[in-house]
């Protein structure tokens, strides 16, 4: 199984949602982790993101970081099933993670994407 | 050497004569003013401890500037609150801004006696607004007579802001206070240092700041995303940040400033379809915020419907208690536990203040 720990490998205070937004972005977080660990996952491994040791996770990071990625694999239920998650301080980031990764594709969002 | 002290010589003698320090620059020729920089976009605040040319001579030669119309005298009121006196403060610094566009202008401070940096905060706000759109001014001041008032106008930081001779207040080190802090992207590193400060003084843990953490980082980015456009010339908005410690109550008070449109200004500028129906009959400023608030308008200027999540994060750690006292003075609204109605005279921006206290 494959790990990120954010406090570690990218930052203990994330920014907002695009790198024009400030240092630490939700964009910049899955364009140098995320997605590169993701595509290199073999079949039936899994991606641990550990979010313990931050000061916070602001939404939009999470969103752009979490839902970006949804929106370029273009399959929430891949993404789903192969990220597991770790958050012993604060288990409602867990929550929000789950809940943009499943409204990213909804249809609001496709829509405002394309457009 | 024999240069350095014809030039410092040829400085004071230029000083006694009363000369600016721009026209002293350009008249002995060094330190020129780069082109295109306004040589008078000069803010400068007197030292509180009385100096020889602040004596009789200096004021008499200011009485006699502002007898000929060539500096104006400008009183700030006592109560130069926004949050507590809005109506009075915001007249005040709309005459500033008014005036100080062709007149040199003297803002006294002396009369002060109720001071919040929120207004402050303000006053550096319109002064930038200024220089981004090219304005030449000059504009002097003297700090409040009040120990209080000027005591917390130097521990602010205000002074690191303009060109002050007060070295002093600079150096100053205020353990309840975070001085103010400016910019205008979402700097993770800012609000570390605030959450830090707020484990030290209420002994919160890492992970109880985490919301507040939150709350702070989408307010600054917001203002990231509320620059306007004023015919060719966009202005970026940007956040000023203010912090400090009450002991009397064991909290901690906030006031952040977002320079952008204002959130009424916002709402009705890019209104969508499904939110046109609902302001339809939301006149007063005031609702705008509340509806903002309430997650009404779930859409910003990108149009993208998963942003702009800010106001309904914040109202809902205020519901929750997380935060108290949540006061947000927005264009003419305002919007407060006590007082929810408009304002006569506007903001340009957005004021939010809330505590956070340790029950």
């Amino acid at each position: 199984m494959s790990r990120i720990k954010i406090a570690e490998e990218f930052t203990d205070s994330p920014g907002a949602r695009y790198k024009a937004d400030g240092g630490f972005s939700g964009q910049e977080f899955r364009e140098k982790l995320l997605k590169p660990r993701f595509d290199a996952l073999k079949p039936k491994e899994f991606l641990e993101i550990d979010f313990d040791g931050c000061y916070g996770y602001p939404p939009s990071f999470l969103e752009e970081a979490f839902g970006g990625l949804v929106r370029e694999i273009g399959d929430s239920k891949v993404v789903e099933n192969k990220l597991k998650f770790k958050a012993d301080e604060e288990p409602a980031v867990i929550t929000k993670v789950k809940k943009y990764i499943q409204d990213a594709l909804s249809k609001k969002y496709i829509h405002n994407a394309n457009s | 050497m024999k240069k350095l002290k014809n030039k410092s010589w040829k400085d004071r003698h230029a000083q006694k004569k009363g000369l600016d320090k721009a026209y002293r620059q350009s008249i002995y020729g060094y330190e020129i003013t780069p082109i295109g920089k306004p040589r008078y976009s000069v803010i400068e605040y007197d030292q509180p401890v009385k100096r020889y040319y602040q004596s009789a001579k200096d004021k008499k030669r200011l009485a006699h500037r502002v007898e000929k119309g060539k500096r104006k005298e400008l009183v700030a009121p006592s109560n130069f609150s926004l949050y507590q006196n809005p109506i009075e403060t915001l007249e005040y610094l709309e005459q500033v801004s008014d005036t100080v566009i062709d007149t040199p202008v003297h803002i006294r401070m002396e009369p002060i006696n109720v001071l919040t940096i929120d207004t402050i905060m303000y006053f550096l706000a319109i002064l930038k607004k200024l220089r981004l759109y090219g304005i030449n001014f000059y504009c002097r001041g003297s700090l409040p007579d009040d120990q209080e008032c000027r005591h917390l106008l130097q521990a602010s930081g205000f002074l690191s802001y303009v060109n002050s001779s007060d070295k002093s207040a600079d150096l100053t080190h205020e353990s309840d206070v975070v001085r103010i802090v400016s910019g205008h992207s979402a700097e993770g590193q800012t609000v570390k240092s605030v959450c830090d400060f707020v484990i030290s003084k209420l002994c919160y843990t890492r992970i109880e700041t985490m919301k507040l953490y939150n709350m702070i980082m989408e307010l600054m980015s917001n203002t990231k995303n509320h620059a306007y456009i004023n015919q060719s010339l966009t202005i970026l908005a940007d956040w000023y940040i203010f912090v400090y410690y009450l002991p009397q109550k064991n909290a901690v008070r906030f006031i952040f400033l977002d320079t952008g449109a204002g959130i009424p200004t916002t709402v009705r500028k890019r209104l969508y379809e499904p939110a046109k129906e609902l302001v339809r009959n939301l006149n007063p400023h005031t609702d705008y915020i509340k509806s903002a608030l309430d997650g009404d308008f779930l859409r910003s200027r990108t149009g993208e419907a998963y942003r702009g999540n800010g106001l309904p994060t914040i109202n809902s750690f205020y519901k929750e208690g997380y935060i108290k006292d949540l006061t947000i003075i927005s264009n003419r609204g305002y919007f407060s536990e006590a007082k929810q109605d408009d304002l006569d005279s506007g903001l340009d921006g957005t004021l939010f203040y809330w505590e956070l206290s340790r029950e």
